[in-house]
């Protein structure tokens, strides 16, 4: 069966001028290697972590699958097609079943406009304008998203929301276009600990009812391992271990896989 | 032991819209010397107010409404502000702030910034004071040729390294580190915490961590006050606390973090929101999210229960959950 991604020896050079070079690395080449010969495949309605430091390249994959960042080498297929050979319609499409959440719903909405107006923007978009069809679509959204009821958050701006809503809000938006993959960067880093494990079960309820397959990027592993069916431990650039989340976190192998294992903190009986 | 610290009945409140808010609500604890206490709580639980008005530098539209805050037994509260920069901040409490690239200047040399400070706090030479600030350096575990080098040259961990050398510049009895690691990775933050706790084996200085991560605290204090809403929900010893919760929100609390034995244990998480403290709800504050709770906890402020010799627990049914 073809996987719904696969990401094919993913390469992406940035150039570096030497200012933003740090003393030691002056004499390196000028080109960093954010993400290098990175190959894994998403099924329809799987969850694939991945998982690294800050700099380690798992943003820049995101990108790269969004079709935001051209790689410099490897391709990209979404359900076997090259997603940079698509053009207009196609383009169009991938675009409706690919979305994206953010870390910081507070800059992924605008501040400006009502949440109705933020969740019909991906309709009009998309081509759907009858008044009727866009607010049932809209309360339905919200609906799902725990945002209950629809009616009370439809004139709200993001700003009357707290930050849990607000991911809500997030969540929804990205969700209206009934996508097939979520790319989802640090949804909850920014969350107070109560309320991510909140969005985290929301986000796992609605990959069961609607299908949807998740990259799921965090440098939490234990949020990735609760998340995920897979995981894909990432490292200046490259994958180091990939495995089931089980596997991974409690068998791992990759010597840097266990240093981030055992630096997570613990209390006492965890 | 020694008291070091001790905070009584301490209320705090910020002016907001011509009324009063009490971000930090008739809390008490004590600090021992050497001691490791962990305050752990979500945003806007009020453990940075805490931090901050032990330090005495709370914002102009912050009030101290009742409570004392004594330290080495002087009452802090009553002490004139000029008194307490001279003879208590840095010398006696330092403080490690979250976010370490705003508490260094960014025009200066890291090691410019330090040395000024050792200098002008300890009242030595130019040179001795480049020295004891070399010395803090490789205490921290940092190179000491990176002084000359500006914050942003500086990654986030080394940062914070800098920063944690200079609230050590005097050697303070009790230092207060606010979500000290909140900004790193997993790699980094253990660096951190390791080398924090290296410090108060070696040195013998109290410390009071904030955090939000339950992980973190357990990992660096042997007592802990779980605060929520402004007010102190949970204390006790670190074994009390984590092996036998007894407080509806701490239990709550765990329950969100994941186990790494079962990765795939259903995580609770807590239903709604921390309380917006505008508009407190009558009775227990934690009511509304509460699993446990039940008419008496919307009507009636519960009272504090103590369970065993410094465990405490705010709750109507500590004693009830305790069996």
């Amino acid at each position: 069966m073809t996987p719904l991604l696969e990401a094919q020896r993913l390469t992406k050079r940035y150039s570096a001028s030497r200012e933003i070079m740090s003393g030691e690395s002056q004499n390196a080449s000028s080109m960093i290697m954010a993400v290098d010969s990175v190959s894994f495949k998403v099924a329809k309605g799987e969850t694939l972590g991945l998982v690294g430091q800050s700099g380690s390249g798992k943003t820049t994959v995101g990108k790269l699958v969004l079709r935001l960042e051209y790689p410099s080498e490897g391709r990209i297929l979404y359900e076997g097609e090259d997603i940079h050979l698509f053009k207009r319609k196609r383009l169009r499409d991938f675009r409706s079943k690919v979305q994206m959440i953010f870390q910081d719903p507070y800059e992924s909405l605008d501040p400006r406009l009502s949440l109705r107006s933020s969740l019909e923007e991906p309709l009009i978009v998309h081509g759907i304008r009858s008044r009727s069809e866009k607010t049932l679509r809209v309360e339905d959204v919200l609906t799902k998203v725990g945002l209950t009821p629809p009616q009370r958050f439809l004139k709200l701006r993001p700003d009357q929301l707290s930050g849990g809503q607000r991911q809500r809000a997030a969540i929804a938006r990205s969700l209206i276009l009934q996508p097939e993959l979520v790319v989802a960067d640090e949804p909850v880093s920014m969350l107070d600990v109560s309320v991510s494990a909140e969005i985290l079960n929301l986000m796992l309820e609605l990959k069961r009812s609607m299908n949807i397959a998740y990259l799921f990027i965090t440098h939490n592993l234990p949020h990735a391992a609760y998340f995920c069916d897979r995981i894909c431990v990432m490292r200046q650039g490259q994958i180091v271990e990939e495995g089931t989340a089980e596997n991974v976190l409690r068998h791992p192998e990759a010597d840097y896989t266990k240093t981030l294992i055992s630096s997570i903190p613990l209390y006492p009986h965890q | 032991m020694t008291e070091l610290l001790k905070v009584e009945g301490l209320t705090v409140e910020y002016a907001l819209n011509g009324h009063y808010v009490k971000a930090v609500d008739d809390v008490s604890l004590t600090v021992n010397k050497g001691d490791a206490l962990g305050i752990v709580g979500e945003s806007g639980c009020g453990k940075s107010s805490l931090a901050l008005a032990i330090m005495g530098i709370l914002p102009d539209n912050a009030r101290i409404a009742s409570g004392i805050v004594q330290f080495e037994g002087e009452d802090l509260l009553k002490m004139p502000q000029s008194r307490q920069r001279r003879d208590i901040r840095w010398k006696r409490i330092s403080m490690i702030f979250q976010s370490s690239m705003n508490a260094l200047n960014p025009v200066y040399r890291v090691g410019s910034t330090l040395t000024s400070v050792a200098e002008f706090k300890r009242k030595v030479s130019r040179n001795e004071a480049a020295e004891i600030v070399e010395r803090l350096y490789r205490l921290v575990g940092m190179d000491p040729s990176r002084m000359k080098n500006f914050p942003h040259q500086y990654s986030g961990g080394m940062r914070q390294r800098a920063v944690i050398a200079m609230s050590l510049i005097c050697e303070p009895p009790l230092i207060i580190a606010d979500e000290p690691t909140t900004a790193l990775d997993v790699v980094v933050q253990n660096q951190i915490l390791k080398t924090l706790r290296k410090l108060r084996e070696d040195l013998g200085m109290a410390i009071i961590l904030i955090s939000h991560d339950v992980g973190v605290i357990g990992e660096t204090c042997e007592r802990v006050a779980v605060m929520y809403g402004g007010k102190l929900f949970e204390t006790g010893s670190a074994k009390q606390l984590f092996s036998k919760p007894n407080n509806p929100y701490t239990r709550a609390l765990l329950g969100c973090f994941p186990d790494l034995e079962n990765p795939k244990r259903k995580l609770n998480g807590i239903p709604g929101e921390p309380p917006d403290l505008t508009m407190i709800p009558p009775g227990c504050r934690f009511a509304p999210r509460c699993a446990y709770a039940k008419e008496i906890c919307r009507t009636q402020a519960p009272p504090i229960y103590e369970l065993e010799a410094g465990h405490k627990s705010l709750c109507h049914f500590a004693k009830e959950l305790s069996q």
